[in-house]
């Protein structure tokens, strides 16, 4: 079952272009994570999803209804943590889930999410007088106090010390196991591997990539090398016994081991040739690397 | 109906817990009315002033500012993401904001009659139809503010009109005393037209038609200017 599809989705403030042909959809139950830097439409796209802004054209279906309207049928299944603020700095902690809870049908007990969140002694608390963090969990103690099946959380973490952040990924992992689906945005790569089942990478409102963490670092090669000078891609893998692919103009990527043999042999090509490596890396590509890959070529 | 409940106690809640508040809405009408009345013999014509400068400064300068803080830290955008309907906001706002003029009218008629054995003969229709009139005019002034300008100038906008409506309101001064090109810009103002109107439902003017033509201009005109240029978040 689709919870979220996305098609086309295209967004304009003035001359900006924020979201630009945007199509991708999610499961039901799954964890999907955007990833992007600032400026790349995270926010833009996720406050269309929730309701929260128009759209220029595409098509946005969520939980089966459009979301432009902003149908009460539809806003109950949802709950909402915004980037930031949103919350009243001069009421208390137990006083705004009281009064979320008062909006849905049948709510979770303030005291329980209290808990859950971490601020159970912060209940008399007023939000002004709360850490960044602590008014990051109070924020998603909103999102969760309509049982909602459908959880948009923009940058959950940021702010939050580790020992908040791992605490906050431990609530996100009981909605997944709860069949809960969690529609997050983040910068931190961390985040986005260890929580979701499918990340999107984007850039200037484009979709870059889609697919599994595993999926999107893996087929891809654990050496790269940079060099000015011409190279025979072709001659150069039959004497590695590799393929060798141009990445970009003077970056190099091979699919195979970076062993000491095979190190060897590659310097030993260039030194016959009289080819100068500026920069040999070999090890794991974690998100992160694809990520910056993806986003600096967009650029 | 529990959503505009729990709202409605909960915007009174904050706007009661909020210093600033209490000493504009209770303290300054409270402490003016006792300077004022313990210097005039005419307690009946000057008391009616009173509600009116109560009812401006909960309806007009305490909505504006709170209502304008509550846009620029999103959470009127974040409510705006929950099942809330906006007309329930609104509802919720408008009778959170009846409540606290009507505990500054008790406050300020006990203290009358207390204190300078005001007894008014009340117009109570009239009396009702002047609270709801100066309510819808002045709290959608306060409203086109908040939802257009920056929190901090919908601050000091609001305190400074609240005093410029303070000397031409017709509230303490009369009115006809500042001049008549004062007096004429301030009749077609909705401060000086809501105090006649105000002392009229009490028995201590007569009924005057172009106040109440006035007043009731503003009060279309108000809200409806808000909801056309009235902006959910600071851009």
């Amino acid at each position: 079952m689709t919870a979220i599809w996305v098609e086309g989705l295209v967004k304009t403030y003035g001359g900006f272009t924020a979201v630009d042909d945007l199509s991708f959809s999610v499961q039901r139950g799954e964890t999907f994570a955007l990833l992007g830097p600032n400026g790349a439409g995270k926010t833009t796209t996720i406050e269309i999803l929730e309701g929260l802004r128009g759209r220029d054209s595409g098509e946005v279906t969520v939980l089966g209804a459009d979301p432009a309207g902003r149908p009460l049928e539809l806003q109950r299944k949802l709950g909402v943590m915004l980037q930031e603020g949103g919350l009243y700095p001069g009421a208390k902690a137990k006083e705004i889930i009281d009064l979320y809870a008062a909006f849905y049908p049948d709510p979770r007990p303030t005291s329980e999410l209290l808990e859950l969140v971490g601020l159970g002694d912060k209940a008399k608390i007023q939000q002004k007088r709360m850490s960044g963090g602590e008014r990051q969990r109070l924020a998603l103690a909103t999102a969760l106090v309509g049982r909602p099946e459908l959880v948009f959380i923009d940058e959950p973490t940021a702010g939050m010390d580790v020992a908040a952040r791992h605490a906050t990924w431990d609530i996100v992992e009981d909605l997944k196991a709860q069949g809960v689906t969690v529609i997050l945005t983040t910068h931190y790569m961390e985040e986005a591997e260890h929580l979701a089942d499918r990340v999107g990478i984007i850039a200037h409102g484009q979709l870059l990539a889609i697919g599994t963490p595993a999926e999107l670092t893996s087929g891809r090669s654990d050496v790269r090398f940079k060099s000015p000078d011409e190279i025979d891609t072709s001659l150069l893998g039959e004497k590695l016994g590799c393929t060798v692919t141009m990445e970009s103009a003077g970056s190099y990527s091979l699919d195979v081991d970076g062993t000491p043999f095979l190190i060897a042999n590659l310097t030993a090509f260039a030194a016959t040739r009289d080819i100068l490596l500026t920069e040999v890396r070999v090890g794991a590509r974690g998100l992160e690397e694809v990520f910056l890959e993806l986003t600096e070529d967009s650029e | 109906m529990r959503g505009f409940r729990a709202l409605t106690l909960h915007e009174l809640r904050l706007t009661l817990r909020r210093g600033e508040s209490v000493l504009l809405s209770f303290i300054v009408p409270l402490v003016l009315l006792l300077i004022t009345g313990f210097t005039t013999d005419d307690t009946d014509r000057v008391v009616p002033g009173f509600f009116a400068l109560a009812l401006l400064s909960s309806a007009f300068t305490g909505l504006a500012i709170a209502t304008g803080f509550e846009r620029k830290y999103m959470v009127l955008k974040r409510l705006g993401a929950s099942p809330l309907p906006r007309i329930t906001l609104i509802l919720a706002k408008a009778a959170a904001t009846m409540v606290i003029e009507l505990l500054q009218i008790a406050l300020l008629w006990v203290v009358a009659v207390w204190a300078f054995s005001f007894n008014p003969s009340v117009n109570w229709l009239g009396f009702g139809a002047v609270v709801l009139l100066g309510t819808v005019a002045f709290s959608g002034m306060g409203l086109l503010m908040a939802g257009r300008l920056r929190a901090e100038v919908t601050l000091a906008g609001a305190n400074l009109i609240f005093f410029g409506f303070l000397a031409v309101g017709d509230f303490l001064i009369p009115v006809d005393r500042l001049g008549s090109t004062v007096s004429a810009i301030a009749a077609l103002l909705p401060a000086a037209p809501m105090g006649r109107l105000f002392r009229w439902a009490m028995g201590a003017a007569e009924f005057d038609l172009s106040s109440f033509v006035v007043l009731s201009i503003w009060a279309v005109l108000m809200p409806l200017l808000a909801a056309r240029v009235f902006t959910w978040e600071e851009a």
